[in-house]
């Protein structure tokens, strides 16, 4: 916000902003074990998301995006999130997300850095441009048999 | 023409502007709303709101079905609503006037009671690249009903209609030819009476989508020479929820009910119904008539500011604007007609039109981002979206520097 005229930055904060301009996770897997493509009709956003998985569990992310500041940083955050879950433990993270993108909780351990969308609580027109990498990255473990063994 | 009789000197405008009361709001801790989503809705006058509230507090009751003074009182009153508003549209009659929740059922009507009974396999309804959603959908729904098919006259990459483009496809096979007045997204105003005249001598009606044109210029749909002209209320300072659909009286007497329902009935049995003459026999149920009565204040007020002047003022904004958002490094305008009205559609390199629209409001400014209802036309552009200020009459030249200042801020953020 400093060095910008005094701008309010709302939901940009410095986190956001610097994933949002040098985005990780965008760099082709190998080899690609499940995908998705997640489209945002309000922002006209679109995003693919391709997964490795070993017995079930996520070990490789990567994106492709055309799309806003706060879905691009999304993405770059949830990389680190994904790494060793299955696909029960993301609808988790997922439900932990809208917690928090709702103002119905501060945070989560889980969320690491997603946790500085807290400020989407104020912008509900918003939040799906943050929840999409996310419901994106579900989408591709559809059909993945869960090994978790708990409530999803 | 239906420009007015008491025309107000440009100066005024402040004093006009005083009269919207939400205009002087502020939002986000204090900063001024600077409201430059007047493509989406208009603001409402003090006369309109007031209208509204004395309707319910006065005189409200239900309209056309009742002998009590109350009834009579409301009844008067909407029907009162619908000659002000043949009048400002220069209608023949208020009788060609259909009214309706906007310009969305508008075009749904002309759709489901004069298009489908007449479709067959291969004929063509023709729209063009800058429609809303409101001017395709529907025609989609009931070609995909008869073996009809959608076609878009071209447009040039300036933003302009190609009117011979749009010519040249009207052949046999179009049952309907559609266009917007004016372009939601792009401004252009589009040469009406031009395509009016094309598709008369070809025998093919044209509806006219007057969503953006009728709260910005003077509009006379009979020197147009269309079949239908839609239009919205809630654009042009009225209620959401109002609007009205004209068509010629033959062409409204040839076409069948869409909604049925009370009020737009001669005789009910079980077996079969009669309906009344138009526009009743399109107006089913109790309709929006507290809106209309505002509507009907809406229009009053517009005649005293005067359309042309409304249209003069507004072009001074748009001049104004262009030039200083020019200064914007990396600003590109989308829709750039010799003949629009005050619609900027733009682009800044290296932000999306989200997060420059979300860091906008941050400042208060209103703008709208997104593809605008118009898909296809963000298709021909090749881009997911763009960001909009629409201005209105009581928009100020201090409000398109606020927007430019806010932009110059934003764009260092995100770059």
């Amino acid at each position: 916000m400093n060095g910008t005229g005094g701008l309010t930055a709302g939901p940009y904060d410095a986190l956001v902003l610097e994933h949002a301009r040098a985005p990780a996770y965008q760099t082709p897997l190998p080899a690609v074990d499940a995908a998705a493509d997640g489209h945002d009709a309000l922002c006209g956003d679109h995003i693919r998301i391709m997964l490795a998985l070993r017995d079930g569990r996520i070990t490789g992310y990567a994106f492709d995006a055309d799309a806003c500041a706060i879905t691009l940083a999304a993405a770059s955050m949830l990389g680190d999130r994904l790494q060793g879950r299955c696909r029960d433990e993301v609808a988790r993270l997922l439900r932990a997300f809208d917690a928090v993108l709702e103002g119905r909780d501060e945070s989560s351990d889980a969320l690491g850095p997603l946790a500085a969308f807290a400020d989407l609580a104020k912008h509900p027109s918003r939040r799906p441009c943050a929840r999409l990498p996310l419901t994106t990255a579900l989408k591709a473990l559809d059909g993945v048999p869960s090994i978790d063994g708990r409530e999803p | 023409m239906n420009v007015v009789a008491t025309p107000r000197l440009a100066a005024d405008f402040a004093g006009i502007r005083a009269q919207f009361p939400l205009l002087a709001r502020t939002v986000h801790g204090g900063k001024p709303l600077v409201y430059l989503d007047n493509a989406n809705t208009s603001q409402k006058p003090l006369g309109v709101i007031e209208a509204v509230d004395r309707f319910y507090r006065e005189r409200n009751a239900n309209v056309a079905r009742a002998v009590h003074a109350l009834s009579e009182e409301a009844t008067n009153l909407y029907e009162g609503a619908r000659s002000a508003l043949a009048r400002f549209i220069n209608a023949g009659s208020p009788q060609e006037l259909v009214l309706t929740s906007g310009t969305t059922m508008a075009t749904n009507m002309v759709a489901y009671s004069y298009l489908l009974p007449r479709l067959q396999p291969g004929d063509v309804v023709l729209t063009t690249t800058m429609e809303h959603h409101a001017n395709i959908v529907p025609w989609q729904l009931v070609c995909q009903r008869t073996g009809a098919h959608v076609v878009a006259a071209p447009i040039r990459s300036n933003g302009e209609l190609d009117v011979e483009g749009f010519i040249a496809l009207l052949d046999p096979r179009v049952k309907l030819a559609c266009v917007t007045h004016v372009s939601n997204v792009l401004g252009t105003i589009n040469p009406v009476a031009e395509l009016a005249s094309a598709c008369r001598s070809r025998g093919i009606p044209l509806l006219v989508d007057g969503s953006q044109a009728v709260p910005h210029l003077p509009v006379d749909v009979r020197a147009i020479g269309c079949d239908f002209y839609a239009f919205t209320g809630h654009k042009m300072c009225g209620p959401t929820g109002t609007g009205g659909l004209w068509a010629r009286r033959e062409i409204l007497q040839s076409m069948v009910p869409f909604f049925g329902g009370g009020e737009m009935i001669r005789e009910v049995r079980i077996e079969d119904s009669t309906f009344a003459d138009p526009p009743a026999r399109f107006e089913a149920g109790t309709p929006n008539i507290a809106g209309f009565v505002g509507l009907a204040e809406a229009v009053r007020f517009l005649e005293s500011v005067g359309m042309a002047h409304i249209a003069e003022r507004e072009h001074g904004l748009l001049q104004y604007a262009t030039a200083r958002l020019h200064e914007v490094p990396g600003l590109r305008i989308i829709g750039e007609a010799p003949r629009k009205a005050a619609v900027i559609s733009f682009l800044v390199e290296g932000a999306h039109a989200h997060d420059l629209a979300t860091l906008l409001d941050l400042e208060g400014i209103a703008v709208r981002s997104g593809h605008h209802c118009a898909h296809p036309l963000m298709r021909h552009f090749g881009v997911p979206a763009t960001c909009r200020a629409s201005f209105a009459f009581y928009n100020t030249e201090q409000e398109a520097d606020l927007l430019v200042a806010a932009l110059l801020k934003a764009r260092a953020l995100l770059a």
